[in-house]
């Protein structure tokens, strides 16, 4: 194992109470989401986490930050035993590890204007003067490409790749070492896609971000991450540099997974290759 | 070639401003025909015009939508109601809304055989099983027997399409149909529908903002920008010569996991400038409604 990894996750478990179908009596089924997850991100490295519905992807990014309370498993983080903090311990930690969710017309309070969004972290973490605050989101706005003007406007009143932007500045308000992202890109044109990819391209390397992506478009992972790690049904199946396993994939299921992406390649075999029975 | 569909200098305007600047494509029998382009950019205007359902404030201004050969641009209700369906059939993009959460799966198909061919209730439950094993569903009788929300995205995906290819319609509108499923399980979706497509010789207008999903199944494509058309061919011209510098530059901006990050070039905004300004353009040229 390297030395002073940021992020290490070793035997990560998570069992999730099931939904009950139809009247159950006792003890309600405990379903295995998280069946083991191993590996390590180092500080300023990008790592894609992928998989289809189901995978886990998301409950893994919830799990490190601990939205979900682990059931087996260890996190260190800068090189801290994070797995069992409690809640105050917690608080501090949030300050280091921030969220970017998929979709932020629900993540953005709409009664809200801009300029109090993100001012809402530093007010949380920091005591800071009115125009200290005040300069601090411009300094945010400035830094995911906003106009300062938008400031004053309401999360309606912008474009989905602009709110996508506020998410952005929200998560880095307090200079947080890692950013989980789950499907933050998923919503948007490909044009509006390609900007925010660009724009996370460049903070990654101005700040020194590290990043964990999660996302169920491997070519997107592709453009931003410098690692990815391919999740079946709460499993690993294959990690390393994303160079690599996207050139020569060694388990089945990644391959599975790149030969149904359609590039937009014309290729009339393509369709063939499969049967019309699944 | 016969024309399935064919949309001529099509304007439409919502609350005056306009959100189809004389778009025009044919989608000949038996043909896929892609219409792509980015959110606003009209594509989902022009399936609604086709199928008579557009929004109460738009108006249709000019321009003429012909299906085999017939003028449908102004329908009425009673017309519209005996071409839908059994002419012109559609599948959406979101299988959870487009089926009635409160009924079985076989209430939805029997419902839809009785309104169009009068069948009895037992010759239309046959008929339901027999569409079951037409889009390859395991275990049909089980399938038939549950509720949309008992089933996977795939699967009531499938259901639709039967539903679609019901009637044998001659022109499918396919709107995002494989947009919310997992990547395996919508090259299996896209398989589908270019089967049954091929094998009923249906004209198909695919609706989707995807690029790779245009290139593997379409014949034929129109890119649209701001309600106009601004490049129009056969797949392969349109992707291995596109003509204008928007096609170019949207192909430029999908990312491809074979492909290294420095490759990704977002659209150039001198490019996005330009594409208002002639929308604009356009708009002062034509006036306003």
């Amino acid at each position: 194992m390297r030395a002073m990894a940021l992020l290490e996750v070793q035997g990560l478990k998570l069992a999730l109470r099931g939904h009950s179908s139809g009247l159950r009596f006792g003890r309600a089924r405990r379903i295995e989401i998280l069946k083991g997850i191993d590996f390590t991100l180092d500080a300023g490295e990008s790592l894609g986490i992928v998989g289809e519905s189901g995978s886990g992807k998301t409950s893994l990014g919830r799990t490190i930050i601990r939205l979900h309370e682990p059931s087996a498993g260890s996190v260190r983080f800068a090189d801290r035993e994070i797995t069992h903090l409690n809640a105050s311990a917690l608080r501090g930690l949030r300050k280091d590890m921030q969220m970017i969710f998929q979709d932020p017309m629900s993540s953005l309070n709409p009664r809200r204007r801009i300029g109090p969004i993100l001012a809402q972290p530093l007010h949380a973490f920091d005591r800071r003067t009115k125009a200290e605050t005040v300069q601090r989101v411009a300094q945010l706005l400035d830094l995911v490409a906003l106009p300062r003007s938008f400031a004053a406007r309401y999360p309606h009143e912008l474009s989905g790749g602009q709110r996508q932007r506020v998410g952005i500045a929200r998560a880095l308000a307090l200079e947080p070492k890692l950013v989980i992202a789950d499907e933050i890109v998923s919503g948007l044109d490909v044009s509006t896609q390609a900007q925010i990819l660009a724009l996370l391209r460049s903070l990654k390397e101005r700040l020194g971000l590290a990043l964990i992506f999660i996302s169920h478009d491997l070519s997107v992972v592709r453009v931003l991450c410098d690692r990815v790690l391919v999740l079946l049904a709460g499993e690993v199946v294959e990690q390393g540099p994303c160079e690599e396993v996207f050139r020569k994939p060694r388990h089945p299921y990644t391959r599975e997974l790149l030969e149904a992406i359609p590039l937009p390649d014309v290729d009339p075999d393509w369709l063939d290759a499969v049967a019309v029975d699944p | 070639m016969n024309d399935m569909l064919a949309i001529e200098a099509l304007r439409i305007t919502i609350a005056g401003r306009n959100v189809l600047r004389d778009v025009s494509l044919a989608v000949p029998q038996g043909h896929v025909h892609g219409l792509v382009g980015e959110s606003g950019a009209g594509k989902t205007m022009v399936a609604r015009a086709v199928l008579g359902i557009l929004p109460a404030a738009a108006r249709v201004i000019s321009g003429h939508i012909a299906f085999d050969g017939a003028e449908i641009t102004h329908m009425s209700e009673r017309e519209r109601r005996a071409l839908l369906g059994r002419g012109i059939a559609l599948i959406p993009q979101d299988p959870m809304t487009a089926l009635n959460p409160a009924f079985r799966i076989e209430h939805q198909i029997v419902d839809v055989l009785r309104h169009h061919f009068g069948l009895g209730r037992t010759a239309a439950r046959a008929q339901a099983l027999e569409l079951m094993h037409q889009v390859h569903i395991r275990a049909p009788e089980r399938v038939l027997r549950q509720f949309p929300h008992e089933l996977s995205g795939g699967m009531r995906q499938r259901v639709l399409i039967a539903i679609a290819f019901a009637c044998r319609p001659k022109l499918i509108i396919a709107d995002e149909p494989s947009t919310a499923l997992d990547v395996t399980v919508q090259r299996q979706v896209l398989r589908l529908i270019k089967h049954l497509q091929a094998r009923e010789n249906t004209a198909v207008l695919f609706v989707t903002h995807n690029l790779g999903v245009v290139a593997k199944i379409c014949d034929t494509m129109t890119v649209l920008h701001a309600g106009r058309v601004v490049e129009e061919g056969s797949v392969e011209a349109c992707f291995e010569r596109p003509a204008h510098a928007y096609t170019r530059a949207l192909m430029a901006a999908t990312p491809r996991y074979d492909q290294p990050a420095a490759a990704l070039a977002p659209v150039p905004e001198a490019l996005s400038r330009d594409l208002a300004d002639e929308a604009t353009a356009w708009d002062a040229r034509h006036g306003a409604a």
